[in-house]
């Protein structure tokens, strides 16, 4: 339960500060340009905090939870690069 | 408060009907949009016009009073003509002879009072008695208005890498920015004054606006006493800088434009050609660099005043 509930912080933490860096980045952007993309930022922000401190605490499932913190991770520091891009017309399906 | 892109899209849906969609012309690997071309020979009519059209009926039948001594007050003046809304505008005793006329000659009651502040204590009273005050630059409708000059930008000039816009109260560069930065968030935007008329730098420097003792620059219609909250806001989120040339060096920015464009600008505008040609704003790497040229309501009687008085 302990390792649960400091996987749980800890996510909150870094998941809802990467979000709160990007939503920063993004402010201002025409949101009718961006398209999905903060809302999809958002839902990985999320699931993450709410997924990663469940597979964190099963020892065998513990690499699937390393991974998809880093994918998450990932998805939020590059988010605001994937809205710059679709500002600039260069992603026209979002 | 500074207006959002939505507030900018309605803006120029709304003033459409009643402005110039001004052009844009590259000469010597610059990018000029040309607002001079502008109704009313600058850009704030744009702002003018949304303000305005934005107020109900009831307080349109009221009037409008502006305080201007220059493009403003011309605006005004020319939208009150337009929507037949009665214009006052107050202006101070230095404002030249044939402004006054212009606005006069729009419809527009023009009051003439000693000082700024008096002009300013003046629209005051009028607000109380029920006209509407049409601020020339602290009011997102205003600054929503000139913000679709952004629109414009962004479709003639689809590498548009660095903009550069004058400053007065810091109204126009607030509302461009605000767009350029939501559609194209790497351009970089450069703000220019001249000595004399620099309440953004000053301001930029204090963390703080702070207010002119006076207005010393010949370009008057950069002559705001003090920037807004709010444009002080935008220029420390959205500029890269805001830099200072001298009166000189903007005139030799009206010859230069003049040789080169065949307009004659107001040294309110030639001052971002002086600012990028004096090398204060780095040239375009991969993109184009574009100067907004935002007024032209200048004579040849003052160009060569200055120009003796410069000795340019």
């Amino acid at each position: 339960m302990g390792t649960y509930v400091l996987a749980l912080i800890g996510c909150a933490l870094a998941f809802g500060g990467l979000m709160q860096h990007a939503e920063i980045q993004m402010a201002g952007w025409d949101p009718g340009s961006l398209g999905s993309i903060p809302a999809a930022l958002h839902a990985v922000s999320i699931a993450g905090t709410l997924v990663v401190p469940v597979l964190w605490v099963s020892r065998a499932l513990r690499p699937v939870g390393a991974f998809l913190f880093g994918f998450a991770a990932a998805a939020l520091i590059a988010g605001p690069i994937f809205a710059s891009l679709a500002l600039e017309g260069y992603l026209p399906h979002l | 408060m500074l207006p959002t892109i939505e507030q900018a899209r309605a803006a120029r849906e709304r003033i459409a009907p009643y402005i110039r969609r001004t052009p844009t012309y590259a000469h010597g690997g610059i990018a000029y949009k040309l607002e001079l071309l502008q109704v009313s020979g600058a850009f704030k009519v744009r702002g003018a016009f949304n303000a305005v059209l934005q107020i109900s009926p009831e307080r349109r039948a009221l009037g409008v009073v502006a305080v201007s001594g220059g493009n403003h007050g011309l605006a005004v003046a020319h939208v009150g003509k337009t929507l037949g809304v009665r214009a006052t505008v107050v202006m101070p005793e230095t404002t030249p002879a044939r402004t006054v006329e212009r606005a006069r000659a729009d419809g527009a009651e023009v009051i003439l009072v000693p000082t700024i502040a008096q002009a300013f204590a003046l629209a005051e009273e009028r607000r109380a008695q029920g006209q509407t005050l049409i601020h020339p630059f602290d009011d997102a409708a205003v600054m929503a208005g000139q913000g679709t000059i952004g629109f414009e930008l962004l479709e003639d000039i689809p590498d548009l890498e660095k903009l550069v816009i004058s400053i007065g109260g810091g109204g126009l560069i607030a509302g461009i920015a605000t767009v350029v930065k939501a559609l194209r968030p790497r351009v970089r935007i450069y703000g220019v004054e001249t000595e004399g008329a620099d309440a953004m730098r000053q301001a930029l420097d204090a963390g703080e606006p702070v207010t002119l003792p006076a207005i010393t620059s010949i370009a008057k219609t950069l002559g705001a006493p003090y920037v807004a909250p709010a444009t002080l806001d935008a220029a420390q989120r959205l500029l890269e800088d805001v830099v200072v040339v001298s009166d000189a060096q903007a005139v030799e920015g009206i010859i230069a434009i003049q040789d080169a464009l065949h307009v004659l600008p107001e040294p309110a505008a030639s001052c971002c050609y002086a600012a990028v040609h004096a090398g204060l704003v780095p040239r375009a790497q991969k993109g184009t660099l574009a100067i907004l040229v935002c007024g032209g309501n200048v004579s040849l009687d003052d160009l060569a005043l200055w120009r003796t008085a410069l000795a340019v």
